[in-house]
């Protein structure tokens, strides 16, 4: 963060001194991470066939998007027309469901996708307190996805009566998202704005690892996520990386919009 | 620029609760608050399909003791180089050392569970109860009639 903070004052700073106005901003605000729903469907889909006589209908343990809060600060200059800013958001979305089986019994699914992220944007005047441009985004993403038993007593369980049980990691811990896309800003006061912004997630250079999420705390047991619940309940050892819950998986197009507030003034 | 602050330390304020604040140090100070010589009671009980808990079974007291280095199986010294999250476990301290029985355990790094790690099979249990003085772990088991074993294990010192 520190890093962070310093490149966006460095990047501020090095502006001309023709440069009519800048400052150093605070953020909050509401953040939506989208994941690959698609391919996360696929458990959901497949979870639900198999417990087709327990369940009460259809679950959706892995959602398509978490949603969160966000906060961090932004270094920003501007000629009136022109803008560029630099920054650093910290951002948080989960998501926590429930099957629920006839006896009060269950399997509680929750995931976790916490980002550090630096951006940078160009925006341009359109009309009078609107700017618009495009933003670019490298985050430090860490993925956690928690698999927990609920017992007919209610008591709940990430331990290994039920190897499918854990907490399902990216390999190192975290992985690196470059995005692209657009952001729009509403001044509401001098000091006060409101940023919109939306990105997509941008194919990795060399490709994706294919590292699916992985349970490190254990050994011999619990090691990846199925993602095909009947293909692993066939043949629990069997489960190869492609059939797994992958990092990518819980990647996709992200949303945020906060209140932008200026703080320092240069 | 009253509001402005406002906002401004609502917002400081925010950011600090976005933190979590389990650190990379906590995984290593779980396990080594287990070292030492502890008493262990053991005891179980059944849940019903309908949630009914009965006891199953009596209540069994031992020792158990957790260090980074012990000694055991035909005097071998063993210690746990390099992986401060792990350490072993001997289930008889008071027998002679080359005839304890001394298995491998970890905390998870969310300090949600004991896993006892094995050759083929690592038995995973939850921490309950996470002291320096006192913990409590509860490992389950299936039964194929759809009841379930809860075994807890207490330590106490």
């Amino acid at each position: 963060m520190t890093r962070s903070l310093l490149l966006a004052l460095a990047v501020a700073l090095a502006v001309p001194a023709s440069a009519q106005s800048g400052g150093l901003a605070l953020t909050g605000g509401f953040t939506r991470l989208g994941y690959d729903g698609e391919a996360l469907d696929t458990f959901d889909r497949t979870f639900s066939e198999y417990y087709v006589q327990r369940l009460d209908g259809p679950v959706d343990l892995l959602p398509d998007h978490v949603q969160g809060l966000s906060g961090g600060v932004t270094a920003r200059v501007s000629d009136g027309q022109f803008e560029f800013a630099a920054g650093y958001v910290y951002a948080r979305g989960a998501s926590d469901a429930r099957a629920s089986f006839e006896n009060a019994e269950g399997f509680r699914v929750g995931t976790e996708a916490i980002d550090q992220s630096v951006f940078l944007e160009a925006l341009v005047a359109v009309l009078p307190r609107v700017t618009v441009g495009p933003v670019i985004r490298a985050s430090l993403r860490q993925s956690v996805l928690r698999a927990a038993w609920i017992h007919p007593d209610g008591s709940e369980s990430v331990g290994s009566e039920y190897r499918i049980n854990g907490i399902y990691r990216a390999s190192g811990g975290s992985r690196f998202l470059f995005e692209a896309g657009g952001a729009l800003r509403l001044a509401i006061t001098d000091r006060i704005t409101v940023p919109v912004r939306v990105l997509f997630d941008l194919p990795e250079p060399g490709g994706a690892l294919g590292i699916p999420l992985t349970d490190y705390d254990v050994q011999s047991l619990n090691d990846v996520f199925p993602l095909d619940f009947q293909r692993w309940a066939a043949d629990v050892a069997a489960l190869d990386t492609e059939a797994a819950v992958q990092p990518e998986h819980l990647e996709g197009m992200r949303i945020e919009a906060g209140i932008e507030v200026v703080v320092l003034k240069f | 620029m009253r509001l402005s602050l406002l906002i401004a330390v609502l917002l400081l304020a925010g950011c600090d609760a976005f933190f979590d604040p389990e650190g990379s140090n906590d995984r290593q100070a779980s396990v080594e608050r287990l070292e030492g010589t502890w008493t262990l009671t053991t005891r179980s009980e059944r849940i019903a399909y309908d949630g009914t808990i009965t006891p199953a079974g009596g209540t069994e007291t031992r020792a158990l003791e957790v260090a980074q280095e012990v000694t055991c199986n035909r005097d071998q010294r063993l210690r746990a180089e390099g992986e401060e999250t792990r350490a072993y476990v001997v289930s008889d301290p008071a027998a002679p050392s080359a005839l304890r029985t001394c298995g491998l355990l970890t905390v998870d790094q969310d300090g949600k569970r004991i896993v006892f790690l094995g050759l083929n099979e690592d038995a995973a249990g939850n921490i309950v109860d996470d002291g320096g003085d006192r913990q409590e772990w509860h490992f389950y088991t299936v039964l194929t009639d759809g009841t379930t074993d809860r075994t807890i294990w207490t330590l106490t010192r």
